[in-house]
């Protein structure tokens, strides 16, 4: 995995990881590696690892279980409250960035009705190609 | 968290220079440190110190809470940026001389990591090309279980891939039992696997900071930090 | 110990091979074109040969490993400075002793064979017996060995204070050289001293081996203890105050 020094790496794979769990790449109740084999294969550090442990642990992400190890959330309700954590982000970081530019509300959701439908229009007509 | 090997206000002078001035760090298990800084600031001569190859002019050095001295070699693993492996001996008999020399040696882990890296028993050292060497001196670092690894300059004149099994292998040995001491000047790639970052100015510590600590504190990371404290 | 020994000797392999090979070419030479004087030849260049050989691969023994990245290999190992130069000490002499014997081994096969084998060689006007003849032989070498790593052990010395107290020192390579000719004339002044205390009988005549042993012993004893001495001089040196 690549990284981006500047920003705090533990948050960073906490949100692939929580990115896995959305698409599916990771499931429920997944066990996950040992702390040492998750910062080997990420070629981190095992503390940072721990700390990334830690932390989903006390979001809900995942759980200990004694003597097992470290397993994902079963709880198909946190899944749930992670998109919707992650979209409420994505629109925040996008209307902040719109601010910024000088974009007045109505522009910004004119904006986005267009892209949406650009993009549905687009999904019809790769469907139909095929 | 029990510090492994102490300096107290470590100095070390050649005649005029000063190398080292007044260091005073502390360095436990189960973390690993990047000593960090351009030539010539006394990463080197700091690692020689603990190694046991230089002797300090002042202040006290300790390893795992003993005065050090030769017997501190037994657990300190130190791999130079040099190669100084007798170039006319073959791989399989450095592999052997390690083992006869250090208690803590694996042999078999030595053996097995040989292959791994693709590296011929039968070869010379001699024959080695610089990336071959740079495996070989990590390979023999790592098959010993010492507190105390000090790597110095381990991703020189390598080409990348093997940067990547150096690191990665170098990341393997930390443990909760040792310390890690990486020295390097190429911070980038040293940064995902750093507990803590100490830069070293001048001979003298100009930063001792979580690597994570910086990030989540300053916004930045440790070698855009880096480039701050050399630039002026 | 012994391992570092075994390893200093393992080091050595191909050099003596090389000599062994060499010896076998020229002795083949020597003796199959030159006869008698050729034996006295191969005993001459070979003995000046393996001299300069050996004294040379000894101090580059500790050079080396003194002066270059190399030494880490050993240096970086827990073993004491004390133990360190101890084990080249007596690699040397184990050197010695091997080329000690390679060296008589030569001599005596080919002087079996262009002598013959009789109980007897004759030396000047003397007949004298093999034994006799072997015997002094031995104790000669054995008392040269003995000087040569003492000297050498003189070398170590001077490298060694080059290293460490001198480090700093602009001219160090000039005054390691002065302490290197100082020692040696300290050494001197001591056999001379020695020599003085324990030899006041002159050997008339032909001395037996017996005699040969009582006159040499004390420059031999002499040569052991100076080498002790300098061992704790470069091991203590080694110890506290060098820099690799």
């Amino acid at each position: 995995m690549r990284f981006n020094n500047s920003t705090p790496i533990y948050l960073q794979v906490i949100d692939k990881l929580k990115a896995d769990i959305i698409s599916g790449r990771i499931g429920l109740g997944q066990k996950m590696p040992s702390t040492r084999d998750l910062a080997q294969e990420l070629g981190i550090n095992p503390n940072t690892a721990s700390r990334i442990y830690k932390e989903m642990e006390s979001q809900g992400l995942c759980f200990k279980k004694r003597g097992l190890g470290t397993f994902i959330t079963e709880s198909d309700k946190m899944v749930q409250k992670i998109k919707i954590d992650m979209a409420d982000q994505l629109t925040a970081d996008f209307v902040e960035g719109m601010k910024k530019l000088g974009f007045s509300s109505e522009a910004m959701v004119d904006l986005m009705i267009k892209k949406v439908n650009y993009s549905e229009t687009e999904e019809a007509e790769n469907e139909s190609s095929c | 968290m029990k510090a492994v090997v102490e300096l107290n206000n470590v100095s070390k002078t050649y005649f005029k220079k000063v190398a080292l001035n007044q260091i005073t760090l502390n360095f436990a298990k189960g973390k690993i440190y990047g000593l960090l800084g351009p030539n010539g600031s006394g990463k080197t001569t700091l690692m020689k110190i603990v190694a046991g190859l230089h002797k300090h002019t002042s202040g006290s050095v300790l390893v795992d809470d003993q005065p050090i001295s030769y017997k501190s070699k037994a657990m300190v693993v130190f791999m130079p940026t040099e190669n100084y492996l007798y170039p006319s001996m073959k791989v399989k008999t450095v592999l052997q001389y390690f083992r006869d020399m250090y208690q803590d040696f694996s042999i078999a882990k030595a053996s097995g990591l040989l292959e791994k890296l693709e590296l011929n028993a039968e070869n010379k050292v001699s024959e080695l090309s610089t990336g071959l060497n740079g495996r070989l001196k990590v390979a023999l670092a790592v098959s010993r279980a010492a507190p105390v690894y000090l790597f110095d300059e381990p991703l020189n004149g390598l080409d990348p891939i093997s940067r990547k099994i150096v690191r990665n292998l170098i990341a393997e040995a930390a443990g909760d039992n040792n310390a890690v001491i990486v020295s390097s000047h190429l911070v980038s790639e040293l940064e995902p696997i750093l507990d803590r970052a100490i830069l070293l100015k001048d001979g003298s510590v100009a930063l001792n900071e979580g690597a994570e600590e910086i990030r989540i504190q300053k916004g930045k990371s440790v070698e855009e930090l880096y480039e701050e404290v050399y630039r002026s | 110990m012994i391992k570092l020994i075994k390893y200093e000797l393992q080091k050595k392999y191909r050099m003596f091979a090389a000599v062994v090979v060499a010896t076998l070419l020229a002795n083949i030479f020597l003796i199959v074109r030159a006869g008698e004087m050729g034996l006295a030849i191969l005993a001459g260049l070979l003995g000046v040969g393996l001299l300069v050989l050996y004294s040379v691969d000894v101090v580059k023994m500790y050079s080396r490993d003194i002066n270059t990245k190399t030494g880490y290999m050993v240096f970086m190992t827990p073993n004491s400075g004390y133990k360190i130069i101890g084990s080249k000490v007596l690699t040397a002499l184990i050197q010695g002793f091997i080329i000690l014997v390679f060296f008589s081994a030569v001599l005596i096969l080919n002087s079996t064979i262009v002598y013959g084998f009789s109980g007897e060689i004759r030396f000047f006007d003397m007949d004298i017996s093999y034994l006799q003849f072997i015997s002094y032989v031995a104790i000669i070498l054995v008392a040269l060995i003995l000087y040569l790593v003492q000297f050498v052990m003189t070398i170590y010395t001077s490298i060694t204070v080059r290293k460490s107290v001198l480090s700093n020192i602009k001219y160090k390579g000039v005054i390691s050289f002065a302490i290197f000719i100082a020692i040696n004339y300290i050494t001197a002044q001591i056999y001379a001293g020695v020599d003085h205390l324990f030899n006041f009988s002159q050997i008339n005549g032909v001395a037996s081996p017996a005699e040969l042993l009582q006159v040499l012993l004390p420059p031999m004893l002499t040569a052991t203890a100076l080498c002790a001495v300098f061992i704790l001089v470069s091991g203590y040196l080694l110890e506290k105050k060098i820099n690799l």
